[in-house]
């Protein structure tokens, strides 16, 4: 489904240093990963790349066996969504940015009401500021607008780091039940090793520039 | 337009003893800025030796140009003038971009063409096309303003453009082409350089009476026709500062994005 092959990509101040050295891994259609590291170790480097958002300095990374750098990019990032760690708007309202990401989705029939009743939002939300909603309220409609492109692959950086312990458990409830729902292939980084065994049916560890399965969870 | 002014007045002469009297009015600026501590009076000084070198300068050499009067000299003098103005333009730079140079003396060029193109030769009208009189103090005020509107665009879009990374990276993780994630940057970048030109266009003749037309009623062209210039002028001002800073910032945002539409930060990191 997605595959990294034999990819090398530098650190994004340091040319020289490579969180991804030589790095091959394939991770399989409907499965959720998460991926541990230390932080600085690159984690969130990785997604950007597997989302087109940073170059790699060599090697490849195939979508359905086609290199990404041979696709559109507006085609790579409506298949590939990324959550990213803090939440970010493109517009006032709830409604607005599901409207933004629609406009570039390529999907005219999407339900916004549908679309926040899935993460488990009231659709009395969508005209709501989104200034005015708790940090917990706002990941849940960045969580729905990254759905607004109907993506195979759902990228997740650290979505609970901002979060209290009783709200991160609910929005990793959340992913868990959406990925398993829609079949997405979910990618989910993290350094919380609790989260990454509760949600990850794979979990692999990013170190040294390479990826690897840790012993004692459902290996792929 | 009429070509020749009526003088309502003889023009009032100044001799270089009436000039260096100025100078009264830059000692009681000086003195201020000492009294209140504001550290201004070195830059004033060597601000007035500037222009009062510089002006006088640039008087002899109008003289002679406007003598020997050929296009290939107006080409020569323009292309001299862009090239100042870009270099200038380049220094105010708070984040050094490869080719800005080339970035400003194109857009400059472009605003410069359109504006010349349709005050001197569909309104002004000289005799001959080309005529440096007509032609320099034209080209002079277009990239003045062009020069402020394209600085201040280009470093007001640049820092935004940091400020508002995570928004501008959600933009395009959604599939949003470079040209729309970059709009909000690009708006108030544009928008926020033109506010001054904006206010003046709104307030001139109230609170203001600029610069062209109060030299034209000095030297003695009837107020009427003095405004009918100054209209023109304003125009002129104002078009060239949204062509230009327009045209800037949307050549800047090319340079910072690849055919990929990745975002080249490290660019931005020269702060």
């Amino acid at each position: 489904m997605l595959t990294l092959d034999s990819v090398w990509k530098s650190a994004p101040d340091q040319p020289h240093t490579y969180i991804l050295r030589d790095c091959t891994y394939t991770f399989e259609a409907g499965r959720i990963y998460a991926i541990l590291g230390t932080s600085g170790v690159g984690k969130t480097t990785l997604l950007r790349t597997l989302n087109n958002l940073t170059p790699i300095n060599r090697g490849r990374i195939l979508l359905r066996d086609r290199d990404i750098a041979t696709l559109h990019p507006g085609e790579v990032r409506r298949s590939v969504s990324i959550l990213f760690q803090t939440p970010a708007f493109v517009g006032t309202t709830v409604a607005e940015n599901l409207a933004f990401a629609q406009r570039f989705g390529h999907w005219n029939d999407v339900d916004f009401t549908a679309l926040l009743e899935r993460v488990h939002l009231d659709p009395s939300f969508l005209d709501r500021p989104v200034t005015n909603l708790s940090v917990g309220q706002q990941q849940r409609v960045c969580l729905a607008r990254t759905l607004v492109t109907r993506p195979e692959v759902l990228l997740l950086d650290e979505p609970t780091s901002a979060l209290d312990d009783d709200t991160a458990e609910s929005i990793l409830e959340l992913v868990r039940e959406i990925s398993g729902r829609e079949k997405l292939l979910t990618i989910f980084v993290t350094h919380r090793r609790s989260h990454a065994r509760k949600l990850g049916q794979v979990v692999l560890e990013l170190a040294d520039g390479k990826l690897s399965e840790c012993p004692g969870k459902g290996s792929s | 337009m009429s070509r020749k002014g009526v003088l309502l007045v003889a023009p009032y002469q100044l001799s270089f003893g009436d000039v260096a009297l100025s100078l009264i009015l830059m000692a009681l600026a000086i003195t201020l800025s000492r009294l209140q501590g504001l550290g201004l009076e070195k830059n004033l000084a060597i601000g007035t030796v500037r222009a009062f070198a510089q002006l006088t300068l640039i008087g002899f050499a109008l003289k002679v140009l406007f003598q020997v009067n050929s296009p290939w000299l107006l080409l020569a003098v323009l292309i001299v003038m862009l090239s100042v103005a870009s270099y200038e333009s380049v220094q105010r730079q708070q984040v050094k971009l490869p080719h800005f140079f080339l970035i400003t003396f194109g857009s400059l060029s472009l605003a410069l063409v359109v504006c010349l193109g349709v005050v001197a030769e569909l309104i002004i009208r000289p005799d001959p096309w080309y005529n440096l009189v007509v032609m320099i103090p034209l080209g002079g005020m277009v990239l003045g303003n062009g020069l402020n509107i394209v600085s201040l665009s280009a470093n007001r879009f640049l820092s935004d453009v940091q400020l508002r990374r995570n928004e501008v990276e959600v933009a395009l993780s959604l599939a949003a082409p470079p040209r729309k994630a970059f709009h909000p940057c690009f708006k108030s970048a544009v928008t926020g350089a033109l506010i001054p030109s904006v206010n003046a266009l709104m307030t001139v003749g109230l609170v203001q009476l600029p610069g062209v037309m109060t030299g034209q009623i000095l030297a003695g062209l009837p107020p009427v026709q003095a405004v009918k210039f100054q209209i023109v002028i304003m125009m002129m001002w104002i078009t060239t500062g949204v062509i230009s800073g327009v045209v800037a910032t949307q050549l800047l945002m090319t340079r910072l994005v690849n055919r990929r539409w990745q975002v080249r930060w490290e660019l931005l990191q020269d702060g």
